[in-house]
């Protein structure tokens, strides 16, 4: 009798793993929460007001800047000047802002960068502001590296954007300011240079372009970037994981190679996904620190896409090949699942592209945000609703196929008492592991989804007494990490199938001592040689009686 | 060996009539800055580093390691007069130095309620003017409060903290906060001027932007926005409005505050404290200016006002042509007036 390892381990074995993989996953929980920093920070950058005096405002050589040799002339925007014309304003962003006497640079380990404006808009009495008014930006970004001159600024990128601003005030007094929101200014992918300059003007092209948006007194930027001590601890715990699955997928595939039948459904989709976190595993990041390469964002999106798709998609095949009603003759294959994991699909194909019309463009644009525009709104609207809806539907699926097979297994129960007492410990064992390992889903799903409310709703440090703190938000994040990694290097292990009663040979002979004990604890079944799943063949055994 | 000794010894004698010069000039330096900082209209620029003020040793030191702080000075003390200038417009205390136009009436010269308010105003604006240099890039030393990791360098750990928390421990260290001594004085003023640090950092709005899986909220980072001076002043007149008076213990010498009393002290922590009332003002408001019938009446102490005409020019018709300025108008209208009597 031959089956998949969780059958054939013995409970002190199963604790003694179960006990490790949780060392294992407290751990990754602990590194996040106790070595790693907080996975971003913010800087705000208040612009500095600078006066343009050229005649030809597209030239992009000339940039203005606050600091270093040949800074720009300041204007003060309190007072009325007359030889002053709105064309002539530039509001300047030097990134990053020194602290601590340091003119500190960027650093490649803090991967990529997002810039979020906000605009103080003063009252007046006379010229309220629509609460919904267009501002229209001439945003141009330009980078400089370490050792170049001050002013030695390099363009980037250049757009011309419009963003929504949605503004109130709760007083109306001269002097007060408008409640505005922020909003969405650019995404970089990836953070190559050392130094960027953010030069942003408000052009009134046409008459009616920045008519309404009010006394602008100030304009702040707020960047974002990924610490570079997170992501320092991110890519070790990748460079762990990556060739410990790689690792245990050759493994497991090699004992599937080794028996006689051809890969059944479930290790097939067991594989896949091996291969899906591998993809996900793999650190890749580590080009970043020598090429630039600003589709790092777009990829990660994907990469996580995958992997969450081929999970998805696993969970289904699982449910759906412990249904038990399957014909018995015919070989289970993807296309009987093609109702289910078009759900699957759906959600993934409008997720992606909304990712694409997003992140994608963004490659070309950094300025590019699909939310400004009505129609780009409501496409991105829509792909979201639909990623959404299929959500609903692929979990509506799960639930009524689990809630089968639960129901089969209950039937097939009430048959147990009609058997031999050797037969009845073992099924009675197997179904106890199958729930074993649905228990074990549910809680690394609700562990999930309890860690990121907890994170949305605590805020960022926990703090037990002066010495120890933790950082919650990566420790939630190197925690789920892990554990979805140790949760599918147990099912590899586990779901590979066992060389128990198998012809001995010198290749398996550490899985023989490692079954030895349980050679005696279970008296083989007269049954024809299967390879399959023995929970499936009792089920099928069950169904013919 | 000897050398060194006698080096020390000097260096000690040296230390020590400095510190005397320091003791010598009586007023803390918390006093003496908010006064100068507050009081000195003139755009006078004194010789020490610190330009705008006549400054201690350790200001000095400050100035000169941080270059861009006159300039942060300068914009604090002309925000804190303005703001003051524009909020007690309509006020019997119309911001101005002295009571009643005396000259020997200096708001200075005891602590009444409007010195209390003074010092919290001004500490409230070097601390706004100090977070929005740390914003500009004006101050480069800001350093990174409320970081978690102490990381060799700010790239690697979690960042710096925000720039309020900045300006509040630069507030208190500029103004020597911590040695303006132990007096009930002292006490007093060290607890205006921290409620004068706090107004700014109750205008701190939080923002958040996600930036997680295909921009979800997976990954949050918020941060704190700093608000207008505006909205602290009027937190500010209201503190104004609510602050109490606490019982003189010893003026003139200056007793240390006994345990017994600190205790009591600590109830009201919240509100601006002040030690002398106020003289009567009316005296002062003939001719004033008041708002409309309402004001008059509390402004002219029951005098009664005087009913004007004139013609007022203001802005009108303003027209948003351009980003960040405003172009309107000039539109003339008969508008009443109302002058104490």
């Amino acid at each position: 009798m031959a089956g998949t390892i969780i059958e054939n381990l013995s409970g002190r074995k199963l604790t003694i793993l179960v006990t490790f993989l949780l060392l294992c996953q407290i751990v990754c929980f602990l590194i996040g929460g106790l070595v790693a920093p907080v996975p971003a920070n913010a800087q705000i950058i208040l612009g500095t007001v600078c006066k343009d005096t050229s005649i030809m405002k597209n030239d992009t050589t000339k940039w203005f800047y606050n600091r270093g040799a040949g800074i720009c002339e300041k204007v003060d925007l309190h007072r009325i000047h007359h030889d002053v014309s709105e064309r002539d304003i530039v509001f300047a962003f030097q990134m990053p802002v020194p602290r601590e006497s340091e003119t500190y640079d960027y650093s490649r380990w803090q991967q990529n960068l997002i810039g979020v404006l906000q605009v103080d808009i003063r009252y007046h009495s006379q010229m309220e502001v629509a609460p919904r008014s267009a501002l229209s930006i001439d945003a141009r970004l330009a980078y400089r590296n370490k050792g170049d001159p001050d002013n030695a600024w390099k363009l980037y990128t250049q757009s011309v954007e419009k963003r929504v601003l949605d503004c109130d005030i709760d007083i109306k007094s001269e002097n007060y300011l408008y409640n505005c929101s922020a909003v969405p200014l650019f995404e970089l992918g990836s953070l190559y240079h050392d130094y960027y300059l953010l030069n942003l003007r408000l052009p009134v092209d046409t008459p009616d372009m920045n008519a309404h948006i009010g006394h602008i007194q100030d304009m702040w930027v707020t960047v974002i970037n990924q610490n570079g001590g997170f992501t320092k601890v991110w890519l070790s715990l990748k460079t762990v994981f990556f060739p410990c699955i790689i690792a245990i997928l050759v493994w497991f595939w090699r004992r599937i190679h080794i028996l006689e039948r051809k890969p059944v459904l479930l290790e097939k989709m067991l594989l896949s996904l091996g291969i899906a976190l591998c993809f996900l595993n793999a650190p890749i990041e580590y080009l970043t620190l020598h090429f630039d390469l600003p589709f790092m964002l777009l990829l990660g999106d994907i990469r996580q896409g995958v992997f969450y798709a081929m999970l998805f998609s696993f969970w289904l095949v699982f449910a759906g090949e412990h249904m038990l009603i399957q014909d018995t003759s015919a070989q289970s294959s993807l296309k009987q699942y093609w109702r289910h994991l078009s759900a699957v699909a759906m959600g993934c194909i409008s997720l992606f592209i909304f990712d694409m019309c997003e992140r994608g463009v963004q490659l070309r644009n950094p300025f590019y945000s699909i939310w400004v525009t009505d129609l780009g709104t409501n496409l991105a609207l829509t792909f979201i609703i639909l990623a959404g809806i299929s959500t609903g539907v692929y979990f509506l699926f799960l639930c009524y196929m689990i809630w089968k097979v639960f129901l089969n297994i209950s039937q097939k129960r009430q048959s147990l008492p009609t058997m031999s007492s050797v037969r009845r410990l073992r099924y009675e064992g197997i179904i106890y592991r199958f729930m074993f390992m649905m228990l074990a889903t549910l809680l690394c799903a609700a562990l999930t989804v309890i860690g990121f409310i907890l994170g949305q709703v605590a805020e960022g440090q926990w703090k037990w007494d002066d010495n120890i703190e933790l950082e919650y938000t990566s420790a939630f994040f190197t925690g789920v990490y892990g554990m979805w990694n140790i949760y599918i290097f147990s099912l590899l292990v586990l779901y590979a199938p066992s060389h128990k009663r198998w012809p001995a040979n010198e290749n398996t002979s550490d899985t023989q001592n490692l079954n030895l004990s349980e050679e005696h604890e279970f008296s083989p079944l007269p049954t024809e040689r299967s390879e399959i799943s023995s929970l499936t063949s009792f089920i099928r055994k069950a169904t013919v009686d | 060996m000897f050398k060194s000794s006698v080096f020390t010894l000097l260096m000690y004698f040296t230390v020590s009539i400095l510190a005397l010069k320091n003791v010598e000039g009586s007023r803390p330096v918390l006093e003496k800055t908010v006064e100068t900082l507050f009081a000195d209209r003139s755009e006078v620029i004194h010789p020490a580093t610190c330009k705008i003020i006549t400054s201690s040793p350790r200001q000095s030191k400050m100035c000169k390691r941080e270059p861009g702080l006159p300039n942060i000075l300068l914009t604090a003390k002309k925000q804190a007069i303005t703001a003051c200038e524009e909020t007690f417009q309509y006020d019997r205390w119309n911001c101005s130095l002295v009571f009643n136009r005396k000259a020997k009436r200096s708001i200075f010269k005891k602590l009444y309620r409007e010195t209390a308010f003074i010092h919290a105003l001004v500490a409230a604006s070097i601390t706004h003017a100090v977070a929005r240099g740390c914003a500009s890039g004006e101050l480069s030393r800001c350093s990174c409060l409320g970081s978690f990791k102490n990381a060799s360098n700010v790239q690697m750990r979690g960042g710096c903290g925000d720039d309020f928390k900045f300006g509040k421990r630069f507030t208190k260290n500029f103004l020597e906060w911590k040695t303006a001594g132990n007096d009930q004085i002292a006490d007093v003023l060290k607890q205006d001027v921290s409620i004068g640090i706090d107004s700014i950092g109750e205008q701190l709005k939080e923002v958040c932007k996600c930036h997680g899986f295909s921009g979800s909220c997976t990954t949050k980072t918020c941060w704190k926005r700093l608000g207008p001076f505006n909205s602290a002043m009027g937190l500010l007149k209201k503190h104004y409005h609510h602050s109490v008076k606490r019982k003189l213990v010893n003026y003139t010498s200056k007793r240390a505050v006994t345990p017994k009393v600190r205790r009591k002290l600590k109830k009201d922590q919240k509100n601006l404290v002040y030690l002398q009332k106020t003289p009567n003002l009316c005296g002062s408001t003939k001719g004033r200016i008041c708002k409309d019938r309402h004001n008059c009446a509390t402004l002219c102490c029951g005098r009664g006002f005087v009913v004007g005409q004139k013609s007022v020019t203001y802005r009108c018709r303003c027209k948003m042509v351009d980003c960040c300025f405003v172009k309107c108008d000039t539109c003339v209208e008969d508008v009443d007036f109302y002058t104490c009597k």
